[in-house]
C-alpha cells in the first residue's frame, strides 16, 4: 500500500471515525431523550384530557342529579303523570307541559349544552319531552326505542337508583349520534320517575377535540367498541366526517392502540394512527363514555429537531471528510514526492548516472535524508572519479 | 543485523502486550458500567392482612392466593421498575382489632409500601384509622355497605349500587314485594339493611322481618321456622362466614325450596359455594361483579393461570378477583409513576384503568372506588352461577346512594339506630 493511501486511512481512523461514532451516539441519545420526553408529554396531555372530559360530564351529571331533585320537577312528575294517563292531548296536560317548557327553555334553547329534556314514569313511559320528537309518548321498556341508549340508561337508573350516563350512539328520533344523562326522581323517599337530558353534540365535540398543547399535527381521537371493531365517535382532524363512520378491525395496525384503549388499557408509544402515519401517541380508557381515546402528534413533528440535527451532523461530517482527505493528501505528498525523488535519484545513481542529485528542499528528516543522500552520491562520484583516473593512469602493460 | 531484528520483534511483542491490557481494561470498564446500570434494587414490600383462622378463614384464605398470583406474575414480568415485590402475610384471626395491630406493625416495622386486605367491614373500619394516621395505602377487595370513602383506601369490591341495590331491585321486580332480611350482627349487614329498607320504601316493597345473629352462629332453625311461616317473596341474606352453611342446611331441612322462596345473598360466592355444597344452594341467587362463569378471554386466561399455579380443582370468585386486580392496579400505577413516593402513587392510581377478568374496571378519582360491571347469578348444580342479569358495561361506583337524602345517609353512616 502506498504511503498516501495509508496516511489517508490513518487520518480517517484517528479523526473522522471517532467523530462519526461520537456524533452517532450523541444523536441516538438525543433521539431517545426526545422520545421519552414526547411520550411523557403526551401521557400528561392524555391524563389532562381525561380529566377535562370527565369533569365536563361529571358537571353535567351533577346538574342532572340536582334537577332530578328540583322542586319543580318533583312537583311536575305527579301532575304530569296523572294528566298523561288521561291521554296527553288534554288541557290539564297542556297546562303542566307549558310550565315545564318555560322552565327548561333557557337550558335547551338558549345554551348549546342540552338538546332535549325528558321525564319518564317508573314504568318507562316518556311523558314529557321538550322537543316532542318521535320518542315522546313511547315506552322505553316495550316501545319502538327500547333498544336505544336512552332506554339502556333508563333501565340502568331504575336498577341502581343512581344517575347514569348512557352510551353514545346514533339516535333515530334526533337523526344524530347523541348521549343521554338520566337520574331517578325520588319524592318523599319513593321512586316516582326518571329525569333525562340529551346532550348537545357541539359542546362535547369542542371539549373532546380541543387540541391545545398538541402542536401543529396533534389531535385527540375517540372511538367506542362496536362488536369486533372500533368505531370512531368524534370528528377527526384529517377526516372531518369520521364521526360514527370510520371503523377498524382488531387486526389492523392503524387502530391497534385504539383497540387497547377501548379494552381498558392505557399506555404510550410510537404507533401508527388511522391514516397509517407514524405518531407519538398516548391512549386511555374513558369509563364515563365507555370510549377509548388516543392523543397523538405526528412523529415527523416530534422528531423534527432530530432530523435537523442529523442533517447538520451529516453535512459537517461530509465537510470534515473532505477537509481531512485534503490535509492527508497534502501531507502524504510532502512525504511521498521527496521519497519518490530520492528513489529515482538512487536508481539513477545505481545505473551509474553519478551526476544525479535528489531535491533537497523537502522539510525535516526527508530534507536531511536528501542531503545525506546527495553527499553520499557526491562522495561516491568523487570516489568513482578517483577510481577511474587511478585506473587510467595505471600502467597498461 | 541479527541483533536489530531481535530488537524489533521484542518491541512489537511489548506493543501487543500493551494492546491486550488496554482491551481488557476497556472491556472491564464496559462491564462495570452496564452492571451499575442494571444493579439490583431492594424488593418492594407489601403487607397482606387476611384471616387464615377463625370464622372468616374459609372466605379469606383464597384471597391470599389471588394476591400471590398477581405478585408472582408481576415479578415474572420484570417486577416494578427493576425491583421485585415481596409479600408478607399476617393472619388476622377473624379479629378486627388484632388486624389493626398487624397493619400498624406492617407500616411502622416492616415498612411495606401498600396493604392488601380485610374482608368484613368491621375489619376495614378498624384498619382504616391506622392507614389514615400514616397516610398509607390500603386495597380493600370486598363488596361492602358504602357510606365511606378515604383518601388512603382503594375499594376494589362493589359499592352498594354495584351489588346490593340492583340485586334487591331485581328481586322486587322478578319475585315480589315481600322481603325478609337476615344477616350477621355487625356493621355491614346492619348498614346494608338500612339501605335495603329505604329501597323497599322507594319501590313500594314490604319488610316482613329483619333478623340478626352473631357472627359464627350455628343455630338458625328458629329464623328458618319464621321464614317458613311468613312465606316471603324472597329472602335477602347478609350472613357472613360459617352461618351460611347452617342457614341453607336448615332451609333444606324445613323443606323450603329455592323455587318458592329464593334467597339473595351478598356474601356467597364460588368459594363459599364450594364449602356449603352446591346441592344446598341450587336455584338461589347472588349478585357480584365477577363470576367464574364470566365469558371472556381475559377471564378464561385468568382461570387458567390461577389453576395451573394453585390446582385444577380450585374455584375463583369475586373477592379473589378484586384482590387480584388491586395488585395489578397498584403495580400499573407504580410503573407509570416511576416512584414509590406515596402521594404521587395515589394521584396516578386514581387514573388507572384495567382490562380485568370481570370486564373493564377504572378507578373513580373522586371516590377511589372502581367502575365495575354488575351481574346477578343463580346457582346451578355444578357449583357455578348462571348469569341472569348484567349491566352490560361498567357502572360508576356510588358509595353514597343518590336515592337516599343526604341527612338520612349521614345518620345511617354515623351509627345504626
Amino acid at each position: 500500500m502506498k504511503i498516501s493511501t495509508r496516511l489517508l486511512l490513518l487520518f480517517m481512523l484517528v479523526s473522522v471515525l471517532p467523530l462519526a461514532l461520537f456524533s452517532y451516539l450523541n444523536l441516538q441519545q438525543h433521539e431517545a431523550t426526545l422520545r421519552a420526553e414526547a411520550l411523557e408529554r403526551l401521557s400528561g396531555l392524555a391524563d389532562k384530557k381525561v380529566v377535562q372530559i370527565r369533569s365536563y360530564l361529571g358537571e353535567r351529571e351533577r346538574e342532572v342529579g340536582i334537577w332530578a331533585r328540583d322542586q319543580q320537577v318533583m312537583d311536575s312528575i305527579a301532575g304530569m303523570q296523572k294528566a298523561y294517563a288521561a291521554g296527553w292531548r288534554n288541557a290539564a296536560y297542556a297546562r303542566e307541559e307549558a310550565v315545564l317548557h318555560q322552565y327548561f327553555e333557557r337550558y335547551v334553547e338558549e345554551s348549546e349544552m342540552f338538546y332535549d329534556v325528558f321525564l319518564m314514569t317508573p314504568q318507562g313511559e316518556v311523558i314529557y319531552s321538550q322537543k316532542h320528537e318521535s320518542d315522546f309518548a313511547t315506552n322505553l321498556l316495550t316501545g319502538t326505542y327500547r333498544e336505544s341508549q336512552l332506554a339502556w340508561a333508563f333501565r340502568a337508573a331504575r336498577m341502581t337508583l343512581e344517575p347514569v350516563i348512557s352510551g353514545y350512539e346514533y339516535y333515530i328520533p334526533t337523526q344524530a349520534p347523541t348521549l343521554f344523562i338520566v337520574a331517578p326522581i325520588m319524592v318523599d323517599g319513593q321512586f316516582r320517575g326518571v329525569f333525562a337530558v340529551q346532550l348537545g353534540n357541539e359542546l362535547l365535540y369542542r371539549v373532546a377535540t380541543d387540541a391545545t398543547g398538541l402542536g401543529m399535527s396533534g389531535e385527540a381521537a375517540f372511538a367506542k367498541r362496536d362488536g369486533d371493531e372500533v368505531l370512531y365517535t368524534m370528528p377527526l382532524k384529517y377526516q372531518a366526517d369520521a364521526a360514527m363512520k370510520l371503523r377498524g378491525g382488531r387486526q389492523e395496525l392503524r387502530v391497534g392502540q385504539m383497540f387497547a384503549a377501548v379494552s381498558g388499557e392505557s399506555g404510550a408509544g410510537i404507533k401508527t394512527d388511522y391514516r397509517g402515519k407514524p405518531v407519538v401517541a398516548a391512549w386511555r380508557f374513558l369509563p364515563e363514555l365507555d370510549w377509548g381515546m388516543v392523543v397523538k402528534i405526528d412523529a415527523d413533528e416530534v422528531f423534527a429537531p432530530v432530523y435537523q440535527q442529523r442533517m447538520l451532523l451529516l453535512g459537517a461530517l461530509l465537510g470534515l471528510l473532505l477537509f481531512a482527505g485534503l490535509v492527508a493528501y497534502y501531507f502524504s505528498r510532502q512525504i511521498s514526492v521527496p521519497l519518490e525523488g530520492l528513489a529515482r535519484a538512487a536508481d539513477e545513481v545505481a545505473k551509474g548516472n553519478m551526476d544525479n542529485r535528489a531535491d533537497e528542499t523537502a522539510y525535516g528528516e526527508l530534507g536531511l535524508f536528501a542531503r545525506a543522500f546527495n553527499s553520499m552520491a557526491e562522495n561516491l562520484q568523487g570516489l568513482s572519479a578517483r577510481w577511474k583516473s587511478a585506473l587510467r593512469s595505471a600502467p597498461t602493460n | 543485523m541479527v541483533d536489530h531484528k531481535m530488537k524489533s520483534s521484542s518491541n512489537s511483542g511489548r506493543v501487543n502486550q500493551v494492546l491486550v491490557v488496554a482491551v481488557t481494561v476497556a472491556l472491564l470498564y464496559v462491564i462495570w458500567l452496564s452492571l451499575g446500570y442494571i444493579q439490583n434494587k431492594p424488593a418492594i414490600k407489601i403487607g397482606v392482612l387476611h384471616s387464615l383462622t377463625g370464622t372468616m378463614a374459609a372466605s379469606e384464605t383464597p384471597l391470599v392466593d389471588a394476591v400471590r398470583l398477581a405478585v408472582e406474575e408481576v415479578n415474572q414480568s420484570g417486577g416494578v421498575n427493576g425491583a421485585q415485590i415481596e409479600m408478607i402475610v399476617a393472619d388476622c384471626r377473624s379479629d378486627a382489632n388484632y388486624c389493626a395491630l398487624q397493619a400498624e406493625k406492617f407500616i411502622t416495622q416492616d415498612k411495606v409500601q401498600a396493604l392488601f386486605g380485610c374482608w368484613t367491614s368491621a375489619c376495614r373500619k378498624a384498619v382504616k384509622p391506622v392507614v389514615e394516621k400514616h397516610s398509607h395505602l390500603l386495597f380493600y377487595p370486598v363488596q361492602y355497605e358504602g357510606l365511606e370513602q378515604s383518601p388512603d383506601i382503594i375499594y376494589t369490591g362493589a359499592a352498594p349500587n354495584q351489588q346490593l341495590i340492583p340485586m334487591a331491585i331485581w328481586a322486587l321486580q322478578q319475585r315480589g314485594k315481600r322481603a325478609y332480611l337476615i344477616g350477621s350482627d355487625y356493621v355491614f349487614p346492619r348498614t346494608a339493611n338500612q339501605i335495603v329498607k329505604k329501597l323497599l320504601k322507594a319501590q313500594d316493597g314490604q319488610l316482613l322481618a329483619e333478623r340478626y345473629v352473631p357472627l359464627g352462629e350455628q343455630n338458625l332453625n328458629e329464623i328458618v321456622r319464621d321464614i317458613a311461616a311468613q312465606r316471603p317473596d324472597f329472602v335477602l341474606n347478609t350472613l357472613n362466614g360459617d352461618s351460611n352453611l347452617h342457614f341453607f342446611r336448615a332451609l333444606q331441612q324445613a323443606g323450603i325450596r329455592a323455587a318458592d322462596i329464593p334467597v339473595f345473598s351478598t356474601s356467597i360466592a364460588e368459594a363459599e359455594l364450594a364449602a356449603i355444597g352446591a346441592e344446598l344452594m341450587t336455584g338461589h341467587y347472588a349478585a357480584w361483579n365477577y363470576f367464574q362463569s364470566v365469558d371472556s378471554d381475559e377471564n378464561r386466561a385468568f382461570i387458567k393461570r390461577f389453576r395451573s399455579r394453585f390446582g385444577q380443582e380450585r374455584v375463583l370468585d369475586d373477592p379473589m378477583e378484586a384482590a387480584y386486580i388491586g395488585v395489578r392496579l397498584w403495580v400499573n400505577a407504580l410503573r407509570s409513576a416511576g416512584t414509590l413516593e406515596m402521594s404521587t402513587v395515589k394521584i396516578v392510581l386514581a387514573q388507572q384503568t384495567l382490562a380485568a377478568p370481570e370486564g373493564i374496571v377504572a378507578v373513580d378519582a373522586d371516590t377511589r372506588h372502581l367502575w365495575k360491571p354488575v351481574r346477578i347469578g343463580r346457582v346451578n348444580a355444578d357449583g357455578q352461577f348462571d348469569i341472569v342479569w348484567q349491566s352490560g358495561r361498567s357502572m360508576a361506583p356510588a358509595p353514597f346512594p343518590f336515592f337516599i337524602p343526604y341527612a338520612e345517609r349521614t345518620s345511617i353512616a354515623r351509627g345504626v339506630p
